[in-house]
């Protein structure tokens, strides 16, 4: 992983005695809520429900042990024992004390962290595949260039005051693991006919209000030209997105509202422009990132037969089964570890927990992990030989639910529990729905299903790209849950479809069940998955069974 | 004065610079080039102009931030002054745009005293291009 230089810890620690600075002419009352407000923002700190939030950038999901045990850390010392991974590979902490965020964010910088720029209309932490370096299908490590991103974006002068929040995700792979269509830019590293590997740039997708798909802006962008490129389509959004309705303001509006090829145009012939003066890369940086992000020295095999270990231990294989994948080395696999236990909060983790995945990052697994936009915690290279190791101690610390991929395996945001923008509760709708099938036992006879819920119309819980999507409004004081079927965030990139009015609190887990009764009733066989049951028949018989039985 | 739309050109105030406050003294021919216009069409409009201002409806308003970064993209290379909305802890985008320096009134100027502006004309030389570019 990338590790920090002069430059970078000089930046970061620049920027905690900035915020202690401006932080305490908020404490003294010489800066009022409104006025601190934008300052607060660029650097993570939200003014949530109850509290506020520190939402910790961490870059592409990738950390350290040392980091995860800072985190672990700060938990305990400032927050009340956990800490919430989010959708964008970030930790976010819901009770913090302003007085205390100084202290906290000089606690980061010890491990070359921070909370820059995970808020605030510029170009937020930069995200990419999770099993990024070990996955088989891999072009290249898509955090190469995610790194890059990285330093570019930080403290970019000219993009810090965009009309709205900017997102980048890219994928190093043809099979799609960061949602690159449902960003503003998704990069896709591919490769074109010469053998010559560059980026495929989508552009203006996004969820919210206005769920969109990205558009295809260039087919291959050369290697040395992609920062300039980006310059170029930032410059284009920073001029033209709209400023008169947040609403409006995200780069998918510009492209839906001018079309896909007037602003192409217009982004060309300023790449074409600031293309004669654009400096090159420094070939000492990229030499740099390209070692840091070399493979670790992979251990060689020793003998360890995984099937029949499965064999011996029903309920190790049960776990193995939903959290162990392929590797692009064949002694090697990549670990899942689920925060999804049935009836917790998704995506939550506490002290202890944090520490047992850091110990075994470090014992186990080359002292790697990632946080995966699903809201879990991979271990990306772990010698097969120490899978059974590692499953005792999740074991013991209440981390070894074995639902991977599985119908209690939902992205939930924070919602009517902590957010100020929420309009309704999706944490104990997510709770109740894993609870609901686990006394069913149905979990795995159901297959692949991404539930993904979202607390209100922002879509914070990518309920648009969920299997089953769900959305938590308010009908005049009452929460009202809508129901979307079919999305996907994957390559084969989709909406979900509207199944017509919300249902109640109180009726909500009952709907899902009849959604899920009745494919288990109608599909083909265990083969045919939800999603392509719901692609065979549409969206009328789950209208059928929802409204009309 | 010979500037080319004088209704919209404030000629008063502190002028800022990474060496502090100082009494504004004018460079003229001056030229106001709004947000809304693209700089891609002022080519020859600017030929001669000795000095552009460019205004920032709001901090949150980050478009003159780009008007000033193509500007010089197409070899202006006259002084260019920031003026209107801009906070001191904008200073540093706005000298790393391609800014000379901000033009603010005396009512912001008390509201933000020199040395705030100083510190952040302290950090116009970080930035992470220095590690990215050859």
């Amino acid at each position: 992983m990338y590790h920090y230089q002069d430059f970078d810890r000089d930046f970061v620690k620049d920027r905690v005695s900035e915020f202690r600075t401006i932080t305490q002419r908020r404490i003294d009352g010489v800066l009022s809520e409104d006025e601190y407000k934008p300052f607060r923002l660029q650097n993570g700190l939200y003014l949530q429900l109850h509290a506020y939030m520190l939402q910790v950038a961490i870059p592409y999901g990738t950390l350290s042990s040392r980091q995860m045990h800072k985190l672990a850390d700060i938990a305990e010392r400032w927050d009340k024992g956990y800490g919430h991974f989010t959708t964008r590979q970030n930790i976010q902490f819901n009770w913090m004390k302003l007085a205390d965020v100084g202290d906290v964010l000089e606690a980061l910088s010890e491990v070359d962290m921070h909370a820059i720029q995970t808020s605030g209309n510029c170009i937020r932490n930069v995200t990419a595949d999770h099993f990024a370096g070990c996955a088989p299908d891999e072009i290249e490590d898509p955090r190469m260039v995610a790194e890059l991103l990285r330093q570019w974006s930080t403290a970019h002068p000219e993009f810090a005051f965009l009309p709205r929040k900017f997102k980048i995700a890219v994928s190093g792979a043809p099979n799609d693991r960061a949602v690159i269509a449902f960003h503003d830019i998704g990069i896709q590293i591919v490769q074109n006919r010469d053998g010559e590997t560059g980026y495929r740039i989508l552009i203006g997708g996004g969820l919210g209000r206005t769920p969109l798909i990205g558009q295809e802006l260039s087919a291959f962008v050369p290697k040395a030209d992609l920062l300039c490129y980006l310059e170029a389509v930032m410059h284009i959004y920073n001029r033209y997105g709209r400023r008169d309705n947040k609403y409006k303001a995200r780069i998918k509006i510009l492209v839906q509202e001018n079309g896909l090829a007037q602003t192409k145009a217009q982004i060309d012939a300023y790449f074409a422009q600031i293309k004669k003066t654009h400096r090159p890369l420094s070939e000492t940086l990229l030499r740099k990132i390209k070692d840091d992000f070399a493979l670790p020295n992979l251990s060689k095999a020793s003998a360890f037969d995984l099937e029949a270990q499965m064999a011996l231990s029903p309920a190790f294989a049960r776990w193995a089964g939903q959290s162990v994948h392929a590797h692009r080395d064949e002694n090697h696999v990549s670990i899942t570890i689920s925060l999804k236990k049935q009836g917790a909060t998704p995506g939550d983790a506490s002290t202890a927990q944090m520490r047992v995945m850091a110990e075994l990052a470090k014992a186990y697994a080359y002292d790697e992990l990632r946080v995966s936009h699903e809201q879990n915690i991979i271990l990306p290279h772990v010698p097969k030989e120490h899978l059974l190791a590692i499953y005792q101690a999740l074991q013991e610390a209440d981390l070894a639910a074995a639902n991977i991929g599985l119908v209690s395996d939902i992205i939930a945001c924070p919602g009517l529990d902590y957010c100020s923008l929420a309009t309704a509760r999706s944490i104990t709708i997510a709770q109740q729905i894993a609870t609901h099938f686990e006394g069913l036992k149905t979990e795995y006879d159901i297959g692949p299903m991404k539930i993904k819920i979202s607390g209100c119309i922002n879509a914070c819980g990518h309920h648009h790209v969920g299997h089953i999507g769900i959305l938590g409004l308010d009908r005049a004081g009452v929460e009202n849950y809508q129901i979307t079927i079919g999305g996907d965030g994957t390559q084969d990139a989709a909406i979900g479809e509207r199944t017509g009015p919300g249902f109640s609190y109180e009726q909500i887990i009952g709907a899902i069940d009849r959604i899920i009764a009745h494919y288990l009733a109608k599909r083909t066989g265990k083969d045919e998955s939800f999603l392509a049951y719901y692609k065979r028949v549409g969206i009328t018989p789950f209208k059928e069974v929802l409204y009309h039985a | 004065m010979p500037d080319v739309n004088s209704t919209s050109i404030n000629l008063t105030g502190i002028y800022v610079t990474d060496n502090g406050f100082a009494a504004y003294k004018a460079l003229t021919p001056i030229r106001a080039v709004t947000v809304e216009e693209a700089p891609e069409d002022l080519d020859e409009v600017l030929n001669g102009i000795a000095e552009v201002h460019i205004s920032f409806a709001s901090p949150a308003d980050g478009r003159g931030f780009s008007t000033a970064r193509c500007l010089r993209d197409r070899g202006y290379q006259g002084r260019v002054i920031a003026v209107g909305g801009l906070v001191c802890d904008q200073y540093r985008h706005a000298r790393q745009s391609g800014f000379d320096g901000v033009l603010i009134s005396q009512e912001q100027a008390a509201k933000m005293p020199e040395r705030h502006w100083l510190e952040q004309a302290n950090r116009v030389a970080v930035n992470y291009r220095a590690q990215i570019y050859a």
